[in-house]
């Protein structure tokens, strides 16, 4: 009899895990983008974060005064409706779109881009930049404002696409302590005026978003309803899942990912060359690379070529900055070849016989390594010892930084890996903080030491310029001076690709940028 | 029993200060700039400097690690350079998500490392014997994450049956938080599809991170068993004619418990370790990913800490094991 009972039960209990089990891996729902993202979103404060990732996401939760038009660096209205600039590039005068409201009911107004300007300047970090050049901001009337600056700078309105807009009132309801800009609330919690809500966030797992009908650019009909980041560090579980419906697209792949990725007919790979690129930066300090010619001859030494191959998610680089921002233009004779033969007579020329040299990389990137060992099996062949050494990029960063007041031999680095994308749209974005003077352990990477004050020159320069047409030619010559000296090589230029559900409608990659344009995107 | 009890809690106290002047050490004299990276790659110098002002990176060392543990004392272990927000709170959010993926895996190696050590010794030298020695080995000779990613492969890929992303399944919503274990707080709240939705996504990291502790659990169980089997006092079991489950459970297993506690006790601590590479694999926001990403980025407030809660649990799972021998072994405590 107990043995019945005992059965019997086991059955019971067998047919209720048959009957809920699909429950627990079921697929998401239709009106719903589930998507992984690379890193983990350290705050959604739209005024601290740092990561681009994070401002990607929060890009469609606030909204910024100004923007840039699709595919393109020309400023678009958002929360402005027009502007004009003082013919010196020091006065802006915005004029605001009315009859907008924040996600929790709160109008927006002057007093809104004031309060954001006053809380970004206050936690200085993130979005602090933009405000750096601005000497004295004034509401002229509730939806009109003024910014004066302290120098020239016609770059200002694409800088204004990186400040988000928070509403006063409820900063202030949610305030622990007067005047701490409800900095814990903003950590996990978003109040904007954008098209998604944020409607709960599992720190270091999921954040969840949710349409918001009373959005001031409006909906078409089928839009997703939800969109939901999940946070998966690990390459091989974002493809299972995308392989199996639970995400709809994923942000890390390896390049092997993808070609397997491409076989799946229910899966589509959105590709696009980005604006980020990969240098390898030579010290222009100390040690052989002082010398152009030695510079030049290692640049040669790299097989361009070998690399797409093995990381397909390359293409060749259109040099200091990427041609999108230069009408097209490329500065001329710039090394994307292997041609050991030019390397070798070019290391003759400058009279430096074999040495040993180290490459410097962030751990983990894999990538880097594979091009450190391209490089090194053909340096090897000029006599050339390449040491790649590897640290994490907080030790890496420091210790580039500190080189330049130590110039300790001890801890002198010959080179490193260098990924740079932009923040605004201008190729003074690449310029100005790879190659200025001022960039040296301050704002940027130029952890080479680069130093040309002519350079220098000509950079302030472009910034004052509001001719787009005149900023580029001054781009041009500082671009070739930059190509001709080769403080760096080249290696390539980094394909944006995004891995997708075939179902998934409205998706469109926006060249400039690594956004996924949820509002555009709906499922067939 | 008391003074021991005291005894070991001094102990562990001095332990947590000497770890945290460890890591202190360690974190502060590798040579790093978080300011940078709270910063952003904008930033100004003049920015910079009020950044590691703010952040209290321009005081000297010995100056730093007084205030720190000045703080410590009032239970504030300082603020996250990430996210701004008190390095306490944000462990009390992770932590549990890590306690409950560690308890999954703590059921699982009992019943499989000492239900397969038993089996083992029971018919030694048999099919079983040989089986349960080849999953030891195995158990012991692969990484975690490599299980991981096989699990993940056969269970999920290709019979489709359970989960691998996160700690529940896509739109289901996380129950009110209470404890911070789902699977409690969803049957508390008597949300019984969210129940069980936890659980099912507890199986494949929980078997996963519980590999090596049923490897070594069963290899233990094993030779424990069969030098208790081999005693007087279970012939003397047999000979009054005892069922043969009741001298191998009760007789022979009690009897052989204490290494096996012991050996458990020290790879609870493992566990906690482990399950930093099992959540990166299976996406689980516990507190490994949360440590893992907070050496990525130098926050220092945060990678001290974890590792003085992280000694902490350690240092109270070691005091538990001892009092769980004590309670089997009563000749122990003198």
């Amino acid at each position: 009899m107990r043995r019945w009972v005992t059965v019997l039960g086991a059955l019971v209990a067998g047919l209720g895990l048959l009957t809920a089990w699909p429950a627990a891996i079921g697929a998401p729902a239709r009106d719903t983008f589930n998507f992984a993202t690379i890193t983990k979103v350290a705050s959604l404060d739209p005024h601290r974060i740092t990561s681009g990732w994070d401002q990607y996401l929060l890009a469609y939760v606030y909204d910024v005064l100004v923007g840039r038009k699709r595919g393109s660096s020309e400023p678009e209205p958002r929360l402005a409706v027009s502007w004009r600039v003082s013919p010196n590039a020091k006065v802006y005068t915005v004029r605001l779109r009315q009859g907008v409201k924040f996600h929790d009911g709160s109008d927006f107004t002057a007093e809104a881009v004031k309060f954001s300007i006053e809380r970004a300047q206050h936690f200085k970090v993130g979005a602090g930049w933009v405000l750096e050049d601005v000497e004295r901001f004034e509401i002229v009337d509730p939806f009109t404002v003024r910014f004066t600056l302290k120098q020239p700078n016609a770059l200002f309105l694409s800088w204004l696409d990186s400040l988000f807009i928070v509403s006063p009132s409820h900063v202030k309801k949610n305030e622990r302590r007067p005047g701490d800009y409800a900095a814990d609330w903003y950590a996990d919690n978003a109040n904007g005026t954008g098209p998604y809500r944020v409607t709960q966030r599992i720190p270091g797992d999921k954040v969840f978003l949710e349409k918001y009908e009373g959005y001031w650019g409006g909906w078409q009909a089928k839009h997703f309803r939800r969109i939901v980041q999940w946070e998966i560090s690990e390459a091989t579980t974002q493809r299972l899942m995308l392989e199996r419906g639970e995400l709809d697209a994923i942000r890390l792949f390896s390049s092997d990912d993808v070609r397997a990725m491409k076989r799946n007919p229910d899966l589509v790979i959105h590709e696009t060359p980005s604006t980020n690129q990969f240098y390898i930066r030579l010290n222009m300090a100390a040690g052989p690379t002082t010398d152009a010619r030695v510079r030049k001859a290692l640049a040669y030494a790299f097989d361009y070529r070998l690399f797409y191959q093995i990381e397909d998610a390359f293409g060749p680089s259109d040099g200091p900055c990427v041609s999108e921002f230069m009408g097209g233009w490329k500065p001329s004779g710039l090394i994307n070849e292997l041609n050991m033969a030019r390397a070798r007579q070019l290391l003759q020329e400058a009279g430096v016989g074999p040495f040993r040299m180290t490459f410097l990389y962030p751990t983990g990137v894999e990538w880097e390594r594979r091009a450190a060992e391209i490089w090194q099996s053909n340096l090897r062949q000029l006599g050339i010892i390449l040491d790649i050494r590897t640290q994490t990029w907080p030790t890496m960063f420091a210790k580039l930084v500190a080189w330049k007041d130590t110039r300790d031999p001890a801890t002198m680095e010959n080179s490193y890996g260098q990924l740079w994308g932009v923040r605004y749209a201008d190729a003074h974005a690449y310029l100005n903080f790879m190659y200025r003077s001022d960039a040296i352990g301050g704002a940027g990477r130029n952890m080479m030491y680069y130093n040309n004050p002519e350079v220098d020159r000509l950079i302030d320069q472009a910034t004052w310029l509001p001719s787009l047409k005149a900023r580029i030619e001054v781009y041009k010559k500082v671009c070739q001076m930059i190509a001709d000296e080769a403080p760096d090589i080249f290696v390539g230029r980094v394909m944006m690709r995004l891995p997708m559900r075939k179902d998934v409608r409205g998706f469109y990659f926006d060249k400039l940028d690594w956004r996924i344009p949820f509002h555009h995107m709906w499922r067939e | 029993m008391g003074l021991l009890i005291l005894r070991r809690l001094a102990f562990m106290l001095l332990t947590l200060v000497g770890m945290s002047l460890f890591i202190f050490l360690v974190t502060h004299v590798v040579p790093q700039d978080p300011a940078r990276l709270v910063a952003g790659d904008y930033a100004t110098r003049a920015t910079l400097e009020k950044v590691r002002r703010d952040l209290g990176l321009d005081r000297p060392l010995w100056e730093q690690y007084y205030l720190y543990m000045r703080a410590l004392v009032r239970g504030d272990l300082g603020r996250s350079f990430m996210s701004n927000k008190p390095v306490l709170r944000e462990i009390l959010t992770f932590l549990p998500a890590t306690i409950e993926l560690s308890l999954a895996s703590v059921v699982f190696s009992l019943v499989l490392g000492i239900g397969l050590g038993v089996l083992s010794a029971v018919h030694c030298g048999r099919v079983i014997d040989h089986l349960s020695r080849v999953i030891s080995v195995a158990g012991a000779a692969m990484p975690i994450f490599w299980y991981g990613l096989m699990l993940q492969l056969v269970f999920y890929r290709r019979l489709g049956w359970l989960p691998v992303g996160g700690r529940l399944g896509p739109g289901v919503p996380a129950p009110p938080s209470i404890t911070g274990f789902y699977t409690v707080d969803a049957l508390l709240a008597g949300h019984w599809t969210t129940a069980w939705n936890a659980v099912v996504h507890l199986i494949l990291p929980g078997l996963s991170l519980s590999f090596l502790t049923v490897a070594i659990l069963a290899r233990i169980t094993r030779s424990s068993m069969l030098e208790s089997l081999s005693q007087d006092y279970v012939r003397t079991a047999r000979s009054k004619g005892l069922p043969e489950r009741r001298v191998v459970m009760v007789h022979a297993l009690r009897n052989a418990s204490l290494p096996i506690v012991t050996v458990f006790g020290l790879r609870l601590g493992a566990v906690f370790a482990g399950a930093v590479l099992t959540e990166a694999v299976f996406a689980w926001p516990g507190i490994g990913t949360y440590a893992y990403k907070a050496i990525e980025f130098s926050d220092f407030p945060v990678i001290i800490g974890f590792a003085v809660i992280a000694s902490m649990l350690y240092a109270m799972v070691n005091l538990f094991t001892d009092l769980v021998s004590f309670a089997l072994d009563p000749r122990l405590k003198r």
